[in-house]
């Protein structure tokens, strides 16, 4: 780690733009081909308002603001609620803002209470990391 | 992405209609880094089931082991099944 991490640090927000290709890349990786995450007819039959970002993509964008903040620290726990739908509008995208503070640092390691928005609302409940720094 | 291939098959096995399943939420938690040319095997377990206002919410847990059998990581996830009438 760069510096070292004291409660009541503030980490610098970052801001991630996710695309509709973005989530086709991701089925793809991952395996998880739901169609709430690519066709948006589907997603309306079912309720939801449009075309919806995984949610453990959304908790992997989390990750890697947490692997920038803390070069590459070793995650020991991350865990979060899936809250509110992110949704991808089909030409423009939508941002993603990862923001965190540092909660405790003890016994070697340190927790990262993070904040996860999207349009000014939280998408994800209790987004938390803990690292062996 | 282990774990999500046995929720995978478990959602297969349960014939699940995939849009009707949303992931509530998700936890990780790890003893070791995983690291290349590792071995892993994802057990994939039903916790829980609980039903609230049509809606199916199955708690899961997934304990991820190396080739010798040593823990590497446990995972939780809750899905939650919205019925076609819900």
């Amino acid at each position: 780690m760069s510096s070292p991490l004291s409660p009541g640090d503030a980490l610098p927000p970052q801001v991630f733009v996710v695309h509709r290709d973005d989530l086709v890349r991701y089925a793809n990786a991952s395996g998880d081909h739901n169609p709430i995450h690519q066709d948006e007819d589907v997603a309306r039959s079912v309720g939801l308002p449009g075309v919806i970002a995984h949610g453990m993509f959304t908790m992997a964008l989390a990750a890697r603001a947490v692997h920038t903040w803390t070069d590459g620290a070793e995650v020991v726990e991350l865990g979060c609620k899936f809250t509110k739908p992110v949704v991808v509008p089909a030409e423009d995208g939508v941002e993603i803002q990862v923001a965190g503070t540092v909660k405790d640092v003890s016994d070697g390691r340190t927790t990262l209470a993070l904040e996860v928005t999207c349009g000014g609302e939280k998408v994800l409940g209790m987004p938390r990391a803990v690292l062996r720094a | 992405v282990l774990a999500f291939d046995a929720m995978n098959a478990f959602l297969e096995a349960e014939q699940v209609d995939l849009s009707r399943i949303v992931h509530g939420d998700q936890k990780f938690t790890y003893e070791r880094p995983v690291r290349p040319g590792d071995v892993l095997t994802a057990t994939l377990t039903v916790a829980s089931l609980r039903q609230i206002a049509g809606a199916d919410i199955i708690g899961t847990t997934s304990e991820i082991t190396d080739d010798s059998g040593a823990h590497v990581c446990a995972t939780s996830a809750t899905l939650v099944h919205r019925s076609a009438d819900a």
